[in-house]
């Protein structure tokens, strides 16, 4: 690969500005409190902290969001290990080992050895970003309005499909956000639609709002049904013995590391199934080839290191369809979508090469924010987990707070902060019945290009859609996937109620 | 409403809103009509799927006895939330950003169990310059007043 020393150069003294640095450690630190607390997770903070990053350059905006988001799946698995609460998703496979490890009193190594697998992870899914991403953002050159339909459907079917049990919903929940996305004026015939001739919804329903309140909000209310009932978090006990594994362990972790790391980019690149998909498939992947599978669940220091290098590995790995596509891979990737394009980046060929300048530099601050996230994670573990003890009785008014001024930012309207309570309401709603709230964010998003691409090509077709379709390669490629991603989630569970019953046969 | 199952009330909800914006839609011209008017009809299947499950488990249920919408169980703290969430709101043109949310703080905190004034007084003050820094001097908003402040 030729590296292009002017870009290098570039990307470099961006990344060396005082701006960057500076959210890079925000990014590292707050990521990390973040995915430690119980109820908080990074979808939430990248939705609250968009509007902040409004005045900033683009690269410091997206570093600090990526470094929130990377870190917060490393933050979640200190109070896994040391207090057995998962603070995301993503760390609840850690919870089985790490935890059992911290009882044992090598809770300190857990610690360790979780720091330095999530910072491998994290790594290798950096560099795959960066080889892989840039040769898929050409396939986005021989696109034309059927493609930008189609591929918009099939991040719809794709994170509506995955993100929740029910496909239907999840699906349904796609339909809603295109519906959502429709409001305002249209922008082929300059038609207003659905605006019930309120003049603020000309322009649409802003984007931000909607996601700090189906985010945000909605996680308010939810926590609010349990905040009287809620226990207090098990006391974090004395931390003692090595912080690292000894050479002989490492030497036993290292195929467990490699192969969790591939898992975890491939399973990122698959849109709609994020951290905490990667980290079980990698520990049951690493628990078949084990000698000891016996000792898994019982501290097992190999499935530690499985879970933890698997789901910092899908960060970068999440982030290729991200970039190069515009389909995220979880619903923090989707946040970050919207944060992508309100600094005005569009994903696909453009972004790799007229703003490369910025790809590569958000690229590089990704790779940094991993390393400065083993360095603080080392030394402020234990803090972290003081942190985590604070009630959510006082985070509560602080997000709803935030919530109200961050949507008001947007435009400075409080029509604005209106959508963003109908919303907070709606993701309620959502998650209490099953509906995926990542999907209506995503429709939101790509509706735009549905409609346009869909619209176009109507024309384009001269009355023959399906033959026109039918006609272009990539367009029947991209059919294959969208047809792939509604039937495999139902091949899967056949599978695995196929295996259910074979087991409980034996 | 206990007799029915969650996903057969959604169903229909659905249903209706989908037929309900098909008929908004029909008196769009024709060009801006066609993308919504696809996605209700895709909608309006989805509902019915959504509605014949919903009867599915509702009769499941039923041979079983067990109740069907309890996932709106303890639903009393989310519609407090709500409800100080939109009174928040009203209040913000009324007396302003700082003064409404501060209230609303300080009731969200007593509410949900903070028993110490001081942590009140202290995450009131921080929350307070930490928005007035950043959002009025940094981004330089200017945050709706009121009769107060």
């Amino acid at each position: 690969m030729q590296v292009d020393t002017t870009l290098l150069l570039s990307v470099l003294a961006q990344l060396a500005s005082p701006d960057v640095i500076l959210m890079l450690f925000v990014g590292v630190l707050g990521g990390i409190f973040l995915g430690a607390l119980p109820g908080l997770s990074a979808t939430m903070g990248i939705a609250l902290l968009i509007p902040v990053t409004f005045g900033m350059q683009p690269v410091a905006a997206m570093v600090l969001l990526a470094a929130i988001y990377a870190s917060a799946v490393y933050g979640g698995s200190i109070t896994a290990i040391l207090i057995h609460t998962p603070g995301t998703p993503a760390s609840a496979a850690t919870a089985m080992d790490g935890y059992q490890m911290t009882l044992r009193g090598e809770g300190l190594k857990a610690l360790g050895t979780s720091t330095i697998c999530s910072v491998i992870g994290g790594i290798v899914s950096v560099v795959a970003l960066l080889l892989l991403a840039p040769p898929l953002a050409q396939i986005s050159l021989r696109f034309s309005a059927p493609e930008y339909f189609l591929i918009a459907i099939f991040g719809l079917t794709i994170i509506g499909s995955l993100s929740s049990g029910a496909m239907v919903k999840g699906l349904s929940a796609g339909l809603l956000g295109l519906l959502i996305s429709l409001v305002g004026v249209d922008v082929m015939t300059a038609y207003p639609r659905f605006t019930f001739g309120v003049g603020e919804l000309e322009s649409g329903i802003s984007l931000i709002p909607a996601m700090i309140g189906l985010f945000s909000i909605s996680q308010v209310m939810i926590q609010a049904e349990k905040l009287h009932g809620a226990k207090d978090l098990t006391p974090a006990p004395e931390l003692v013995g090595h912080l690292f594994p000894s050479r002989a362990e490492w030497r036993r972790l290292r195929g467990t590391i490699s192969r969790s790391s591939i898992i975890g980019v491939l399973v990122g690149c698959l849109p709609g199934a994020g951290g905490d998909v990667a980290s079980w498939v990698a520990y049951n992947e690493a628990k078949r080839s084990s000698k000891n599978p016996e000792n898994y669940g019982k501290g097992e220091i190999e499935g530690l290191a499985a879970a933890e290098t698997a789901n910092n590995a899908v960060t970068g790995g999440a982030m290729i369809p991200l970039l190069t596509l515009g389909i995220p891979g979880s619903a923090a990737t989707a946040v970050m979508l919207g944060g992508l394009y309100i600094h005005g980046l569009q994903p696909g060929h453009e972004l790799f090469t007229v703003n490369a300048h910025i790809v590569y530099a958000i690229i590089v601050g990704l790779l940094l924010a991993n390393i400065l996230m083993g360095i603080v994670g080392l030394a402020l573990a234990k803090q972290v987990v003081k942190v985590a003890s604070v009630p959510f009785a006082i985070l509560a008014p602080i997000i709803v707070v935030l919530s109200v001024v961050g949507s008001y930012t947007i435009n400075n309207s409080m029509f604005d902060v209106y959508v963003m309570v109908a919303f907070g309401l709606l993701g309620y709603l959502m998650r209490k019945t099953g509906f995926a709230t990542a999907a209506i964010v995503l429709a939101m998003i790509l509706g735009a290009m549905a409609e346009i691409g869909f619209r176009q090509s109507l024309v384009m077709s001269k009355g023959n859609l399906l033959g026109y379709y039918f006609d272009r390669p990539f367009s029947l490629l991209i059919m294959g996937l969208i047809l792939l991603a509604l039937v495999s989630p139902l091949l899967i569970r056949w599978k695995r109620n196929r295996a259910q019953h074979a087991l409980s046969r034996s | 409403m206990k007799a029915l199952h969650s996903d057969l009330v959604i169903g229909l909800v659905m249903l209706l809103f989908s037929i309900a914006f098909y008929s908004l839609s029909a008196q769009m011209p024709a060009d801006p009509a066609v993308f919504p008017k696809l996605i209700l009809v895709t909608f309006a299947v989805f509902s019915l799927f959504i509605v014949w499950t919903g009867i599915a488990k509702t009769l499941a249920s039923k041979k079983q006895g067990t109740q069907h919408l309890a996932v709106f169980e303890n639903i009393r703290g989310p519609i407090v939330t709500f409800v100080a969430l939109c009174i928040y709101v009203a209040l913000i043109s009324i007396l302003g950003f700082f003064v409404a949310s501060s209230l609303t703080a300080v009731f969200f905190m007593l509410y949900f169990g903070v028993k110490s004034y001081l942590q009140v007084l202290l995450v009131l003050v921080i929350m307070n310059s930490f928005i007035y820094m950043l959002f009025v001097w940094q981004l330089r908003i200017s945050l709706p007043t009121g009769l107060l402040l």
